[in-house]
């Protein structure tokens, strides 16, 4: 059975168990005994770019892993958690995400961040203006409560660019 | 008629090795190696299988692959890749498809397809040294911190004759085709006259990236102008293995018309799970003879995946070519004389 176990950000960790279709379908597949354990986190920070004019767009946002987990050679650093992205921003702008963060499958907390100036969903499309990213490590985590701010300074970086 | 004859030649072909699959263990046939092209018989060099060991790739890529393997292989996945991936396995699928030489793949995409390193795929290549070469990788997930010692690994890979060329996946390895910080890998390819293998277009990998930079060759365009002489190989025309497209392929064409530097392999592509009807291998094929690119084709399967996947591929790929007008030296060159130019490889006879 598969056992998806949940953080609260007030209690200790709490299993919830989802019996039914899910069993089944563990069942079916083969996936028995896998459990994912999510802990919630609220990251909390200010995304600011060099420019000193104040500069709009889409803001993409990338939760990683700072170290993924992995048999030997096969643990690297980052790891995708989830994507977020706020639409007709203007920087600087505070964002306030909740994260469901999957203990087993890493540690540590890289937020990157790009912005989307020209909205094509494109980081620098060939013959675009350039787009800025940054990233940036959450020092405190784990922590239910995080602060991350992220310089918008480095043009047509990918997350692999900026950590580690 | 000729047509009608050669697609029974490969079929028997076929059917040895499908014969060879109903009783596991037993030897091969003595059907000769190559394929039967308009009444002549071509070598074939199958330049992109992938050998290694299943406890290199995560956990999420194998059940992706196991879900691919033919009922009943699927049950026993581990075991069955651990057949294939071996040097002898290779040897043993290439000569159920008759293919004469191949290159296998060193790769290292630890967050998504794994890793086979340069050691075990020379290791494999002198199992047979004149039917298997390699195609060396690196690690580029740290590559800000040990980007000299890297490339200094890399160089050492290729200094044996075995290890022909460079693999590079940018989706896989997560690293943008137009980041200037990774182009030393092409000046090193240049200055060993060594190829490069880069994977383009999506695929269907866990933690594969997806977005633009890291599969649509467009964004090689700045490095293939400003290492012409470094030899760039697309691999798999750019194709869209989510959707079941052709994706880049126009990309992919107007490159190789722009800069002769650029090759095409269409791998992959043509099979079974991502082209149903062999249509989209068909298109391609007769798209890229009508750019007047047939001297850049080289061919490849992406196996051996799962058993008779080599042979099976090479049937399919032999079939568009047929139906798309190749002549047989328009074949040949596809299926062989391309791969021994650009890798300055003598076929074997």
């Amino acid at each position: 059975m598969i056992e998806y176990i949940y953080s609260s950000r007030r209690a200790s960790p709490r299993s919830i168990r989802i019996a039914g279709l899910v069993a089944a379908a563990a069942s079916a597949t083969g996936c028995i005994n896998d459990d994912i354990e999510l802990y919630e986190a609220r990251v909390r920070g200010r995304v600011a770019a060099a420019s000193p004019t104040a500069i709009t767009g889409t803001l993409h946002l990338q939760f990683h892993h700072q170290m993924s987990a992995g048999r030997g050679a096969l643990a690297h650093p980052l790891g995708e958690i989830d994507r977020r992205q706020v639409a007709a921003v203007t920087l600087p702008v505070d964002i306030d995400e909740t994260l469901l963060y999957p203990t087993q499958a890493g540690q540590g907390l890289i937020v990157y961040g790009w912005l989307d100036r020209d909205g094509d969903g494109i980081l620098c499309a060939p013959g675009q203006v350039d787009e800025p990213a940054g990233a940036g490590r959450a020092a405190d985590f784990p922590s239910h409560s995080l602060t991350v701010d992220l310089a918008l300074t480095q043009p047509c970086a990918g997350a692999e660019r900026l950590y580690p | 008629m000729d047509k009608t004859r050669t697609l029974g030649s490969v079929f028997r072909h076929g059917l040895c090795g499908l014969w060879l699959l109903s009783f596991i263990g037993s030897s091969g046939c003595d059907t000769p190696r190559g394929v039967e092209y308009l009444g002549k018989r071509l070598p074939v060099v199958d330049m992109h299988l992938h050998p290694g060991e299943w406890e290199g790739i995560p956990d999420d890529t194998k059940k992706v692959i196991g879900s691919r393997f033919p009922f009943p292989f699927g049950l026993t996945a581990k075991q069955t890749a651990g057949g294939i991936l071996s040097a002898e396995g290779i040897l043993a699928e290439m000569d159920k498809g008759g293919v004469t030489q191949s290159v296998l793949y060193a790769v290292y995409a630890p967050r998504t397809v794994g890793i086979t390193t340069n050691e075990w795929v020379l290791a494999d290549t002198q199992k047979a040294p004149e039917r298997l070469f390699g195609l060396a990788s690196l690690r580029v997930d740290m590559f800000q911190i040990d980007r000299d010692a890297e490339l200094a690994r890399l160089r050492s890979a290729l200094s044996h004759p075995s290890m022909i060329g460079i693999k590079l996946a940018h989706a896989h390895q997560h690293f943008r085709m137009d980041d200037p910080l990774y182009f030393g890998i092409y000046q090193l390819a240049a200055e060993l006259k060594k190829p490069v293998y880069l994977h383009t277009g999506s695929s269907p990998f866990p933690g594969t990236s997806s977005e633009p930079p890291y599969t649509d060759p467009t964004y090689l365009e700045e490095a293939i102008k400003r290492y012409p002489g470094a030899s760039f190989i697309l691999g798999h025309l750019g194709y869209d293995f989510i959707d079941k497209k052709l994706g880049a392929l126009d990309a992919c064409i107007r490159l190789a018309k722009a800069y002769p530097n650029v090759y095409l392999e269409p791998s992959a592509l043509g099979s079974r799970g991502s082209d149903p009807t062999g249509e989209n291998l068909r298109q391609a094929m007769a798209r890229m003879r009508e750019a007047g690119l047939v001297d850049r084709i080289i061919y490849g399967s992406d196996g051996p995946q799962s058993p008779g996947f080599v042979r099976d591929y090479l049937y399919r790929t032999v079939s568009a070519l047929l139906a798309t007008g190749y002549t047989v030296d328009e074949a040949q060159a596809v299926l062989a004389g391309n791969f021994a130019r650009v890798f300055n490889v003598p076929a074997l006879k």
